[in-house]
């Protein structure tokens, strides 16, 4: 799993049943707008998110629908062992790294 | 005399040039982001085309006043639709890191845009002569590479505008070019 869907299913799970759309998303995950739509796409094709279009009248609101993205209750639940993985694996990684031993340096 | 009639003349068909220039690149900044989120769409596959089209285009309009920004947004779009098109053809792999698969394009569907010098390498190297295929090929790095470069191209834009609305002067070089010189900045615009 790339650090970009790490970052986007870090943000959706503090909040799994609320409604994101791309730009909001993208700057709470402080991400570059604009790049997060394959990842976007990715967990929806895989059912870790549902999308749906904004309940609005574009002509009331003077501005198009937004899609909005949620986590599904199984993407909630496949969301956060991932983020648990990757944070296990990156404090293993640390660990085990032969320059942070004590008297030993990097090659 | 004839210098000093020359930059008087230079200087009012600039003062009255600049305004145009501005309205006009005002005016196509919107049109040419638009344009990219259609081109964008249709680089991924039909079934989801009009979807995505509709949801960039809601996207696009959020980004209110801020013009260049928002075209350095669409052109990240459109930089990442072939990998929009990778991850729409292969459902079930959203936790692997696996190179995405390759992607046959039809002519109609190759994209044409200047190369920015960095990536001539790169174009000498794989022969290929379309923007949509160097971008289906660009690993992580250089596709930062382009988006760097893309925000440094918009800081510029956005600071020669301001500029360029408030502080604007003008001069006429040693050789009797009339030129645009923004305050504070060694850029300048020859006319």
């Amino acid at each position: 799993m790339t650090i970009q869907t790490l970052a986007i299913l870090s943000v959706m799970v503090d909040s799994p049943s609320d409604d994101w759309y791309g730009l909001e998303l993208a700057r709470r995950a402080d991400l570059k707008s604009g790049t997060i739509y394959p990842a976007l796409a990715r967990l929806e094709q895989a059912g870790w998110l549902s999308s749906h279009w904004e309940a609005l009248d574009p002509s009331l609101a003077g501005r198009p629908r937004r899609r909005l993205y949620r986590l599904t209750p199984d993407g909630a639940i496949r969301a956060r062992h991932a983020l648990a993985d990757a944070h296990q694996r990156i404090g293993r990684s640390r660990i085990t790294a032969p320059w942070l031993n004590p008297g030993e340096q990097p090659t | 005399m004839i210098e000093v009639l020359a930059g008087i003349l230079g200087v009012a068909l600039t003062s009255a040039v600049l305004p145009l220039f501005q309205d006009e690149l005002r005016a196509w900044i919107p049109f040419a982001s638009r344009r990219l989120i259609r081109l964008a769409a249709r680089g991924i596959p039909a079934a989801h085309r009009n979807r995505y089209a509709e949801e960039w285009s809601a996207e696009l309009r959020a980004f209110d006043d801020r013009k260049l920004t928002a075209f350095a947004w669409a052109v990240r779009v459109l930089l990442r639709s072939l990998r929009m098109r990778a991850a729409l053809q292969e459902p079930d792999r959203p936790a692997e890191s696996k190179a995405p698969p390759q992607v046959v394009l039809s002519a109609a569907e190759h994209v044409t845009a200047p190369m920015p010098p960095y990536l001539a390498d790169l174009l000498e190297r794989t022969r290929r002569f379309t923007w949509a295929e160097v971008v289906r090929d660009m690993d992580d790095p250089t596709i930062e590479r382009v988006e760097a470069d893309l925000a440094v191209i918009e800081q510029r834009f956005e600071a020669l505008i301001t500029k360029g609305r408030r502080h604007c002067r003008l001069s006429t070089s040693p050789k009797g070019t009339p030129r645009k010189r923004y305050a504070g900045s060694k850029e300048s615009i020859h006319d």
